[in-house]
């Protein structure tokens, strides 16, 4: 017992010194503004791409010499992301680009940071905090068609026409009691409730990953041999793969998973659209506008548009750059998120910046932000209510599908 | 617990079922809890009818057998590991880091079959860790596996930095095609048997799997019978290892491709399967027959409960239910005597 003793006071003492000699160095930072990049559980390609693509924006040579970029991950804790941002702020953060884990939980943290002078943007899904800046896909519209809003609806509609209206379908959910999913399933079933001749026969939730998603799709096959459709979240590359396994070729829509979109350039029948990667990097351009010339004219809410490939669309990509409306990369892995580029927020992006964080080169500042801010009918999904003059009513007449819930200009 | 100390070498030799016991034990069948948990599965499987017009069926078992052989494999280790009083958090990193190595090693252009080896023995080198740490230092098991893991799951992160998912091997992921058959029946479902096969020799019919059983009954009686306590724990964890890393290949193959989660998902039905098999929580017994059919009976629980078609909040609540039904089932089993 001895022995160890002595061993476990040795490593201390390494330790000790070690941080005593790190901490000594001089400060390399010194002069930079600081910017934090918060993600939630990295792991999978998701989020390394977006997080990799966020810094590959601040480490571009217009930047790099201002500002100096630390990344943080929070894991799925939101109790772990509060102190995260708090220390954050403590820090003296100019810019926050976050990742968030709830829609309300951390508006007290973001307020008070607010209040000393941190710009806070949340990239994919969105914070309720009015001074923070959201860039969210989820209520985004059609790239192709600015009135066909949100993912869930439209990939719905897709789904219904591909079965001419009728037939059995499974819906595969992403984490549950996430606001993104809610806004997802919702939208979807609103569509889906305008067909009579579709019965959703089996709902799970295969959490946004491809291997729950693929277990999950298995389980489901074996009770409903006789399924026409799957609508699924991200995790699509997984009911791909169990559809393959059971010998089954039915219409899947889905997220933009790279084997997915393989398999629809193959002829699958579907729909590849849902969260790009590509928007962490947009949140880190609006951040850095805000950070050089100020908050004037860029809107609060900025709706990413909806990516959209169909089995007509989908087309490999031949070197690591989205050229010639290609839209996949087929040497990369099967659950790569094809999403990294945005032909007007993002058109620097490569393959390399999404996969190692190479800064990108050429960044030029953004302009005409506000073509993509969010209408008003649709915030109260974002935001939990509507602006001042709004109130919630069903939205007819400027958007597709119509007659979802949203936000109606008060006529007093 | 309720089974109460059991002899190692009586526990072994019952084994798995009342159909491989010998005559001698054959009169004690109802306190077995393992064949409870069998019995419990076979009513299960009929009244699955309850869940979906479409089942029973062929394809509702075979759907049951190729699921159940990942829960199958990662059980046996923590069954292992809760034989010897202790239980294993490191189960998502070690599942991780074989299916991380393996498609990356066969990516870098490492034979696929070399590739796996290779996971699976750096799987079995944590597990080790795991082991030695436990032994020498005397922490308990559940904080040592947790930090491990965490060390593990944070070292995986960085070095997949940018790119954590991998691809599986073709020949692997062909494994799993429901069309890739030998003598007419899936592949995977040989692999089952395999597996079974192997755990059920390892846990009883080893000298390893009697000295497990002596460790979990009591260090101390153990170390007076001789038994080198330091050696037999570092095997087990090591073993344990072996399994998450080959649970962490076969995810693979399954899912032609995994990223650094696919472990995340296995941890708590591991203990469970254990639990539900009729171990004791704190070590001494148990058998692997037990962990199987435990496996086996969560993994067709979890087809018929996504076959009703409740919403999630109830699946949760009827897959809970019927946890506590199957503890309750074989605590009762183990009373009866």
């Amino acid at each position: 017992m001895t022995r160890w003793r002595s061993v476990t006071t040795g490593i201390a003492a390494v330790i000790a010194a070690a941080t005593l000699v790190l901490s000594a160095c001089a400060d390399p930072d010194a002069g930079r503004d600081k910017i934090f990049l918060d993600l939630s559980y990295s792991g999978n390609n998701w989020q390394d791409e977006a997080a990799n693509l966020a810094l590959s924006v601040a480490n571009s040579p217009e930047y790099a010499g201002k500002y100096v970029v630390r990344k943080q991950i929070s894991g799925t804790d939101i109790q772990k992301q509060i102190s995260d941002l708090q220390s954050m702020i403590a820090a003296k953060a100019k810019l926050v680009v976050l990742y968030p884990l709830s829609p309300s939980a951390l508006s007290p943290t973001i307020r008070q940071g607010c209040e000393r002078g941190v710009t806070f943007v949340a990239y994919d899904s969105t914070v309720r905090e009015p001074c923070a800046y959201n860039v969210a896909f989820i209520t985004g519209a059609r790239v192709d068609d600015p009135r066909d809003a949100f993912f869930g609806a439209q990939t719905a509609e897709g789904l219904a026409q591909m079965l001419h209206g009728k037939g059995k379908i499974f819906m595969n959910r992403g984490v549950p009691g996430t606001a993104t999913d809610q806004v997802h399933y919702e939208t979807a079933k609103a569509v889906f409730d305008r067909y009579p001749g579709i019965s959703v026969v089996a709902e799970y939730y295969g959490k946004w990953d491809s291997a729950v998603s693929q277990q999950e799709t298995a389980k489901a096959l074996a009770a409903h041999p006789d399924v026409d459709g799957i609508w699924s979240q991200d995790g699509e590359v997984g009911v791909v793969k169990a559809l393959q396994a059971a010998g089954k070729k039915i219409p899947v829509t889905g997220e933009n998973g790279n084997y997915f979109r393989k398999m629809l350039s193959q002829g699958w029948p579907g729909i590849s659209s849902g969260s790009p990667p590509a928007q962490a990097g947009v949140a880190m351009r609006i951040g850095l506008r805000i950070l050089e010339h100020g908050p004037d004219s860029v809107p609060h809410n900025i709706e990413m548009p909806l990516p959209w490939v169909t089995t007509a669309t989908a087309k490999p990509c031949p070197g690591n750059e989205f050229v010639g409306g290609c839209n996949f990369f087929p040497n990369e892995s099967d659950t790569f998120v094809t999403e990294i580029f945005q032909k007007d927020l993002l058109p620097q992006s490569s393959l390399a910046a999404a996969k190692t964080g190479q800064p990108m080169t050429g960044l030029k500042p953004l302009d005409a932000v506000t073509a993509f801010a969010q209408p008003e009918w649709r915030r109260v999904y974002t935001r939990g209510k509507c602006d001042s003059g709004w109130r919630e009513g069903d939205v007819t007449g400027v958007q597709n599908p119509s007659g979802l819930p949203g936000c109606v200009q008060d006529r007093q | 617990m309720t089974s109460g100390i059991t002899d190692p070498a009586v526990d072994a030799a019952s084994s798995t079922d009342a159909r491989s016991a010998p005559a001698g034990s054959r009169r004690d069948w109802r306190r077995n809890q393992a064949l409870i948990v069998w019995v419990l599965l076979l009513l299960c499987l009929p009244l699955s009818r309850l869940a979906s017009e479409s089942f029973p069926s062929v394809s509702l078992i075979v759907n049951v057998l190729i699921l159940g052989l990942f829960l199958a494999v990662i059980a046996f280790g923590q069954g292992l590991v809760v034989l010897t009083g202790g239980i294993d958090l490191s189960v998502a990193s070690s599942v991780a880091l074989g299916a991380y190595l393996t498609g990356s090693l066969w990516t870098a252009g490492v034979p696929a079959v070399v590739a796996a080896i290779v996971a699976v023995m750096a799987c079995t080198v944590v597990g080790a860790i795991n082991g030695l740490i436990i032994n020498r230092l005397g922490f308990p098991a559940f904080i040592v596996t947790l930090a491990i893991g965490t060390i593990l799951a944070s070292v995986l992160l960085g070095v997949a930095r940018g790119a954590p998912a991998q691809r599986s091997p073709e020949g692997l992921a062909a494994l799993f095609r429901q069309e890739t058959t030998f003598l007419g029946i899936p592949v995977a479902i040989w692999l089952f048997l395999a597996v079974a096969g192997a755990g059920l020799f390892i846990q009883h019919a080893t000298t390893l799997g009697l000295r497990a059983y002596a460790v979990g009954n009591s260090v101390a009686a153990a170390r007076n019978a001789r038994v080198d306590v330091g050696r037999v724990t570092v095997t087990v964890y090591g073993i344990a290892g072996t399994a998450y890393g080959l649970a962490g290949v076969l995810l693979l193959g399954y899912s032609s491709g995994a990223d650094l989660n696919v472990g995340e998902p296995w941890l708590l039905p591991s203990i469970a399967a254990v639990v539900v098999g009729g171990a004791a929580i704190r070590g001494g017994s148990g058998t692997y027959g037990g962990t199987l059919a435990g496996a086996l009976l969560l993994t067709l629980l979890g087809i018929d409960i996504s076959a009703t078609g409740l919403t999630e909040g109830y699946k949760q609540i009827v897959y809970g239910a019927v946890i506590l039904i199957a503890l309750l089932g074989s605590r009762l089993a183990g009373r009866r005597n």
